[in-house]
């Protein structure tokens, strides 16, 4: 029983705790955050700019920026191993070979001087340790596998467009066929049509590879249709997670609520939106009960003077909040 | 109600932070001030007039009386590099305000407007700039006469392509931001825009080498001083006084040595003030 | 209903080192007083072009513009400046349309200060108004951007708008560099302030749900054509043009139970530059036939509803 909970349990983060300090100040950039993953999930990571997604991902992968970026707690269990704790040489075989990341902007992952084909190759050869020619067979499979054809494996980035582009990222993030795969706003700088066309691909691959994958987006949509499990994050705390019908269609914590209030939608005829007031607090200086309690309309003393645990209000669904814990919500 | 104190530009206090954090170009910034002051104050600072001849003590090693020792008419050396101070700086200050003034008026309408403006102003500093800046200020200051006003001049007209060149590709990167079209839809005129609102932008960069001219234009007006061209005797200049002092190497050394150090540490401050100035105005030197 | 904007077969055309790019080619239609025309369309479909061309920040290659009644296709001086009073519009990027260099209350300050002939006092108690309309507290006054915001800063763009007393406003992409949240908050702003002060827009975005719930009519664009226009609810329930279909059905819903049909299209977007004379949308189009090669007519199926495809009967 033990033995094979483990197995299926791809990812495991247990109280992280993420700071970047400057000189000049402190910002308390994820704060306690414990999220687990089983193998083949799409998790979808919610929330606005600023929330943490990125830091959450970027630890993961152990890439924070070294002047700034301290964890400062926590542990990362990826596949059974204490990612934390490991050396920089073993994360280096790690990263792209069982872990890998898409970003926002495509042009940040290519390297401007050489050919598509080559990068992917390139990326196979280190960490399979096979030939030349073999890698490039691979690259060649790979690039067909998102989509392109293989004969613009000797195209340079620029040849592309941008929605090629991030096919050329995901296929090289995808060329050793990592565990898990952490999606940083993949399609944010796409057009909706060739959104589709790439989110579509990504869901195909990962049916065919298998692949774990954590989907960083503000876009409550692309979570619908893409993710299994969701967790809402708001100024680094989770304080919401479940199954994609506990965030969608039972809704708990006041800032989800707000957040699908503030989109508009298709199929209403309202003229108004319910947007949450006020601001994210800032990270530099948080409050010290509930991060969300300075915008909430259900805010109690005890909101703005104690933090409320993570709770499981129905198996797998997790709550952070005092109202909803004492069912008043 | 009325008045509403305005409390100090946070970005402006980060850039004196960072650059009083450079121990160098406060060194620099020191210099410059200590210059300065040694100028203005030169009738107080001096022992001796600038053109006191001494037929007692000609070319005489330092000594209690002349610290500096004196040249071959017995005048004192360091009251003329302190006098000197006056005109080298006037020179150098002037010159280059000169051509900075000069120089980003036009880069900035060949920059703001573009097209044809810019082209024929563009063409017309290739050509110009094809001609080194030393032949074009000797050739200048030969036209116009000796002198320290006109060499002043020579130096303004010469550099300032450099500066509209500057200006120009500062505004031209400041033109595409959209606050440039928030303020043409509000009805700001071209000279309000650009003196408003682009040159504001530009500014900093084009400050970091307006402040390193100084040192350069330094440079080139002991040069013309020292081929003859610049401030003409009993003036102290500090090229002229090299100049003059390269006739008696053999006799006394020290007599080139004295201005041709003050020269080098001028320079020298202004470009690391300078340096540290673009680096406490480039952000991505700041954490 | 009076109509105040009347735009007929605009064009704009740039000149670049591989041609011409038909940013706007042959867009036509009238926006009502008080009303809101929507433009979508993915990037480099020259929405953007077509508001900036329209305020004049533009000069039109082709076409004819009125408004009010007026013909402001070529304006100057005086009366350039005097429809910039009535015309404004609010910027995309929060961060670079405002002047860093400015605090708040100076960048509300200065469209009042340029239009000149108001006394310091009068100013001073308009700025302070305006900054009450917008939404932004008193304690900004002395602010600089940078430390505002992005909502914040769009509230500057619309203080400045408003400032002018303009009858209609171009809404350049106001909101898709902002967080839902803030989004939502400046929407409501948007509607409230339309429907205080009887305000037209027209309001250019990418994202078809916002443009769904602020507008009217939505005018649909691709590669600088307009391949239809129609009342928003009328679009939303009965799209016609094979592009707005493919592009309604791409939206990602938040909604588990709803099962969109998704029309996946295949390529990407084509050149503007030196387009063909026929349909531009031909070469990603599934129902494109050998017709598709000619220039397209626009043509009314319904009253108000334009679409721009010869296929359309076949298709629908």
């Amino acid at each position: 029983m033990e033995k094979s909970s483990e197995n299926r349990t791809i990812l495991d983060i247990k109280n992280l705790v993420v700071r970047y300090v400057t000189d000049k100040e402190t910002v308390h950039a994820v704060n306690g955050v414990s999220l687990t993953m089983e193998k083949g999930e799409i998790l979808g990571l919610v929330g606005e700019t600023g929330a943490g997604k990125t830091t959450i991902a970027k630890s993961i992968m152990r890439i924070l920026p070294a002047f700034a970026g301290r964890i400062e707690g926590g542990t990362i269990a990826f596949n059974g191993n204490d990612i934390l704790s490991i050396s920089e040489k073993e994360m280096q075989k790690l990263r792209g070979k069982q872990v890998s990341m898409i970003f926002q902007d495509p042009m940040t992952a290519l390297n401007p001087i050489e050919t598509v084909g080559d990068q992917i190759a390139e990326t196979i050869k280190l960490h399979e340790k096979c030939s030349k020619g073999e890698a490039r067979k691979k690259a060649v499979e790979m690039l067909e596998m998102v989509g392109i054809p293989g004969e613009r494996y000797e195209e340079f980035p620029f040849q592309f467009s941008g929605g090629m582009k991030q096919r050329v990222v995901i296929a090289l993030a995808l060329a050793c066929n990592p565990l898990l795969l952490l999606a940083d706003e993949p399609t944010t700088a796409l057009d909706v049509t060739i959104q589709a066309q790439v989110l579509e691909m990504m869901r195909q691959l990962q049916r065919t590879l298998g692949t774990s994958v954590i989907l960083i987006t503000h876009d409550l949509g692309i979570v619908a249709e893409m993710c299994s499990k969701v967790a809402v994050v708001y100024a680094g705390e989770i304080v919401e997670s479940g199954s994609l019908e506990d965030i969608f269609a039972h809704t708990m914590h006041p800032y989800t609520i707000g957040l699908f209030g503030s989109i508009p939608r298709l199929n209403t005829e309202d003229r108004r939106l319910h947007p949450i007031e006020g601001l994210m607090p800032d990270p530099t200086d948080l409050p010290k009960g509930c991060a969300f309690c300075t915008r909430c309309q259900y805010a109690a003393d005890r909101c703005s003077s104690e933090k409320p645990a993570d709770q499981e209000v129905s198996p797998g669904h997790r709550v952070r909040c005092f109202k909803v814990q004492e069912g008043a919500l | 109600m009325k008045k509403r104190t305005r409390h100090g530009n946070s970005h402006f206090r980060d850039i004196v932070h960072q650059l009083f954090k450079n121990r160098l170009a406060v060194a620099g910034l020191v210099i410059i001030i200590l210059t300065l002051l040694i100028a203005v104050f030169a009738p107080v600072l001096a022992p001796y007039d600038y053109a006191l001849q001494d037929y007692t003590a000609l070319l005489q090693g330092p000594s209690m009386a002349h610290p500096m020792g004196t040249d071959n008419l017995g005048r004192d050396t360091l009251s003329r590099i302190i006098y000197g101070a006056r005109f080298s700086l006037m020179i150098s200050y002037l010159s280059v305000f000169g051509s900075a003034v000069i120089g980003i008026t036009f880069g900035s309408i060949a920059g703001y407007f573009g097209g044809a403006i810019d082209n024929i102003l563009m063409r017309f500093l290739d050509v110009y700039q094809s001609i080194p800046v030393m032949i074009v200020s000797v050739a200048l200051a030969t036209a116009l006469g000796p002198g320290i006003f006109n060499t002043t001049i020579a130096l303004a007209i010469s550099v300032s392509p450099f500066f509209a060149r500057m200006a120009r590709a500062q505004v031209l990167t400041v033109r595409e931001m959209e606050y440039i079209e928030a303020a043409q839809v509000i009805n700001g005129k071209s000279w309000y825009i650009i003196l408003r609102h682009a040159l504001p932008n530009a500014f900093a960069p084009l400050l970091v080498n307006i402040t390193m001219s100084f040192g350069a234009s330094l440079l080139t007006a002991a040069t013309l001083s020292f081929v003859g061209l610049g401030a003409q005797p009993p003036s102290p200049e500090w090229g002229a006084m090299l100049s003059f002092a390269r006739g008696f190497i053999r006799e006394d050394p020290l007599l080139i040595v004295w201005p041709g150090l003050t020269i080098m540490i001028n320079v020298l401050a202004f470009n690391l003030f300078g340096d540290g100035l673009r680096d406490a105005l480039d952000p991505r030197q700041q954490k | 209903m009076t109509e105040l904007l009347r735009v007929e077969g605009l064009k704009k055309y740039f000149n670049t080192r591989r041609g011409k790019l038909h940013a706007v080619d042959d867009v036509s239609f009238t926006i009502e007083k008080g009303k809101t025309l929507g433009v979508v369309g993915e990037s480099g479909c020259g929405k953007s072009t077509l508001g900036r061309t329209i305020i004049h920040l533009l000069e039109s290659t082709d076409g004819k513009m009125f408004f009010n009644g007026k013909d402001i296709t070529y304006l100057k001086g005086k009366e350039l400046r005097e429809y910039r009073e009535e015309a404004q519009i609010i910027f995309q990027d929060p961060y670079s349309s405002l002047d860093p260099r400015m605090r708040v209350s100076d960048l509300i300050r200065e469209p009042l200060k340029l239009k000149g002939g108001m006394k310091r006092s009068a100013i001073e108690e308009r700025v302070e108004t305006l900054m009450e309309t917008v939404g932004l507290a008193k304690r900004l006054y002395d602010a600089f951007p940078h430390e505002l915001d992005g909502g914040r800063r769009q509230r500057i763009g619309f203080a400045r708008a408003l400032a002018l007393e303009p009858q209609f406003i171009v809404c350049d992409e106001p909101v898709s560099a902002l967080d839902v949240s803030i989004q939502a908050q400046i929407l409501n702003l948007l509607l409230d302030l339309q429907e205080e002060k009887q305000l037209t827009y027209l309001f250019v975005t990418h994202d078809l749900s916002v443009v769904k719930y602020i507008s009217d009519d939505i005018l649909v664009m691709y590669l600088g054509q307009m391949v239809e226009k129609a009342p928003s609810r009328e679009l939303f329930d009965n799209p016609c043009h094979p592009y707005t279909k493919a592009l309604l059905s791409a939206i990602p819903e938040p909604d588990i139970h709803k099962k969109t049909e998704r029309i996946v299209l295949k390529g990407e977007i084509t050149s503007p530059i030196n387009p063909e004379p026929g349909c531009r949308f031909a070469r990603r189009c599934i129902y494109a036939s050998e017709q598709c090669r000619n220039p397209q007519e626009i043509e009314e199926i319904q009253p108000g509803h334009f679409v721009s495809c010869c296929r359309i009967k076949e298709i629908n």
